[in-house]
């Protein structure tokens, strides 16, 4: 392994990156306030340890969607990963399949979903940007699902691209922007939308963006197999709630009808556990991924999920559980966050504390 | 007091432990795990207290004294266990032995720290405990159990916070690789019969469970006869992201409700602190960093006038809040407040040029 911790690998990604990139790849929309409440509601959360727990046979693994998962976390889409680094979305594809995690692939990054497709055997999931009418959909959709996609994440908290204002200075915009048309269409999903692509699509479909338990109930009544609770990384609506905040309801809400996924700031094994005995199926992983795909590739990605893999072992050793079934609300607590928080706020050794 | 010992505040001696130590021990003693957030977490809970000095009592005559398991100490603190003090003192163990026998304190004598517990055990004849890390099988516990009641140790710790080895990134790799041995596998698989087991074997000493987190498991301990609690997070170097110490202490004392002894560990560096614990019901608050911080400053002397800081800021402040013992203090000298600086390591030493070392 070439990185031991995420310091390193966030070290690298910004020594390889140009300003504009750096800037889409950390910032949020506006003030960065839903970005930065992601953090501060994580930092906000104790771990309660049980002792003498006999945790010789920690299991970290999971199921997504009937789906065998080496960790309880997913590769989030993100767009235009090809800007971070020239493998793009296949260095992402490969270190998924060679690890042993299901990926989402972003409608909006390179290379494509037919390359991803026959890139490797595994399954994983496409994520789609509805930028066409109906004809446009069903068209896509039935190359996702002959591409053999094992499920389809639908988008919904981007009906209109937010301010980020770190691109607004650079005067730069990513090519998901400048190469896409037909973002009128995005502003007008509704159900409707949702019910015909569930007819096309007759398979497993995830609703993501989901912010309120209200919506997550919907989701269950047009049969959603899992609620993605997703505010996109603070990149859309500021202001929104902190999605580990909103967790707790959603739980409730969905009443174990769907599997809930959940994404925001998590890039610890801390972190992925308190979402976990919180009621959470998986935790999406963003940024991280992004920072270690531009640290090095797949190599640097595989790197990055054997620390998280470390770091999510060492958790549930020291909390006293052998497997992620056995998380529960009695491992958590309410405490006091011991700074301020934002992307980069769980690692302290960066040089003279700073952002980055 | 100590003649060759140069520093008059705490302020002063981490100074001079920073000059003296390697940086790889310098971060190996300050650093904890991951995000270092549970390390900040302790200082910040304890920066959360307030004092409500009552006035107009009598507090020319204060006594400082305490006991622990029925040893007396003269300030409630004692010497938490520490991994490689012979890294940091010329005579390891028996430097911090030494410091603990003449100023009238209880050390903890780590499993991983040198010289050996037959050793640390004849340096002085005061009353000490050995902790134990399990580092083999029920034998091997058996067999520690026995050189620990035949070198003489009053008591027996047990740690059980230990079952993974805590991601400390200060460390660079060939230091965490050392620190990562096989035979820490052992750890992992402790259960309460584990306690049992050691509780027959070391022929009516007391046992004290050091690591203990929540209110269930302090009640667990009480059930198994356990005689004392220790709190600990480890200094947050085991797992990170837990509760600051001070804001669990409530839940197990009630938890124990009178039936074992109550020791609390993590970011204790002032007097303040210390009496704020007793007064939320700990009996003993132990030292870790502040104990290696002067080891590195001076060794054994230097350790012993850091004690004696300690006990000039314990007096102090029992004389202000209007207390003259230990078992006057307790929870209504005490009130939640605004802590005033983000915590860390060094938060309670402002003038260090508001930096971490």
């Amino acid at each position: 392994m070439e990185f031991l911790t995420n310091h390193e690998i966030i070290l690298n990604a910004r020594r390889n990156a140009t300003g504009p990139v750096w800037d889409y790849v950390c910032g949020g929309s506006e003030s960065e306030t839903a970005m930065r409440r992601n953090r501060l509601a994580l930092d906000s959360i104790a771990l309660r340890p049980r002792v003498l727990c006999n945790v010789s046979s920690v299991d970290p693994s999971i199921a997504i969607l009937g789906h065998k998962s080496r960790l309880p976390l997913f590769f989030a889409p993100v767009a235009s990963l090809q800007i971070v680094h020239p493998d793009g979305a296949k260095a992402a594809d490969d270190a998924a399949e060679e690890f042993g995690i299901l990926n989402m692939l972003s409608g909006h990054t390179q290379p494509g979903y037919k390359e991803i497709a026959a890139n490797s055997p595994h399954p994983k999931v496409y994520q789609i940007y509805v930028r066409g009418d109906d004809n446009w959909i069903k068209d896509l959709l039935l190359g996702v699902r002959e591409a053999g996609y094992t499920a389809l994440a639908v988008t919904v908290d981007a009906a209109v691209y937010s301010n980020r204002e770190r691109q607004m200075l650079n005067s730069w915009e990513p090519p998901s922007r400048t190469n896409s048309t037909g973002r009128e269409y995005l502003a007008g999903l509704d159900w409707d939308t949702w019910d015909r692509m569930a007819d096309i699509w007759d398979g497993p479909m995830i609703l993501k963006g989901v912010s309120t338990a209200a919506d997550a109930v919907m989701a269950i009544e047009h049969g959603a197999a899992a609620v993605y609770v997703s505010n996109h990384g603070g990149r859309q609506l500021d202001y929104d709630r902190a999605t580990i905040n909103v967790l707790p309801r959603i739980v409730e809400a969905v009443d174990g009808k769907a599997e809930i996924y959940i994404d925001g700031g998590f890039v610890r094994g801390t972190d992925i556990v308190k979402a976990l005995a919180m009621g959470a199926t998986a935790v999406g992983i963003g940024k991280l991924q992004a920072w270690a795909l531009g640290a090095g590739g797949k190599e640097a990605m595989l790197d990055c999920l054997a620390i998280l893999e470390n770091e999510i072992t060492i958790t549930m050793g020291l909390l006293g559980v052998n497997s992620i079934a056995e998380l529960g609300p009695a491992h958590l607590a309410k405490a006091p966050p011991v700074g301020p928080a934002h992307e980069m706020s769980a690692f302290p050794h960066l040089p003279d504390g700073q952002i980055l | 007091m100590s003649d060759d010992v140069h520093f008059e505040t705490t302020h002063d001696m981490i100074k001079m432990a920073h000059r003296n130590l390697a940086q790889d021990n310098w971060d190996y003693i300050c650093g904890a795990a991951e995000s270092e957030t549970s390390l900040r977490r302790n200082r910040m809970a304890i920066d959360s207290l307030a004092l409500r000095p009552r006035v107009c009592r009598d507090v020319s005559e204060i006594d400082t004294s305490s006991r622990f398991l029925g040893h007396k100490l003269r300030i409630p603190v004692m010497l938490a266990p520490m991994g490689g003090l012979q890294n940091f003192s010329p005579n390891g163990g028996n430097d911090v032995d030494t410091a603990a026998g003449a100023f009238g304190s209880i050390n903890f004598v780590s499993t991983v720290t040198e010289p050996s517990l037959e050793d640390i055990a004849a340096n002085s004849p005061h009353p000490k405990s050995f902790q134990i890390y399990v580092r083999g099988d029920d034998n091997w516990i058996k067999d520690l159990c026995k050189r620990i009641v035949a070198a003489g140790y009053q008591m027996v710790t047990l740690t059980v916070d230990s079952a993974f080895y805590g991601n400390r990134e200060r460390l660079n790799p060939s230091q965490l690789a050392l620190r990562r041995v096989p035979t820490r596998e052992w750890q992992k698989k402790i259960t309460w019969d584990t306690v049992k087991m050691i509780q027959d074997t070391i022929e009516g000493r007391p046992l004290i469970l050091k690591g203990i987190q929540t209110g269930e498991d302090a009640a667990l301990a009480v059930e198994h006869g356990v005689n004392a609690i220790y709190i600990s997070n480890h200094g947050g170097r085991q797992l990170d992201q837990v509760q600051g110490n001070m804001d669990m202490l409530p839940e197990i004392v009630a938890a124990v409700d009178g039936k074992a002894e109550i020791v609390i560990d993590g970011g204790f560096t002032r007097g303040t602190d210390i009496v704020k614990a007793i007064a939320l019901g700990a009996d003993v608050a132990a030292i870790g960093r502040l104990q290696a911080w002067a080891l590195g400053a001076g060794g054994a002397p230097a350790l012993i006038k850091c004690l004696e800081l300690l006990e000039r800021e314990i007096t102090t402040t029992m004389g202000l809040v209007g207390v003259t013992s230990i078992d006057q203090l307790d929870s209504s000298y005490v009130t939640q407040a605004p802590w005033v600086r983000f915590p860390h390591e060094h938060s309670a030493f402002p003038h260090l040029g508001g930096q971490i070392l």
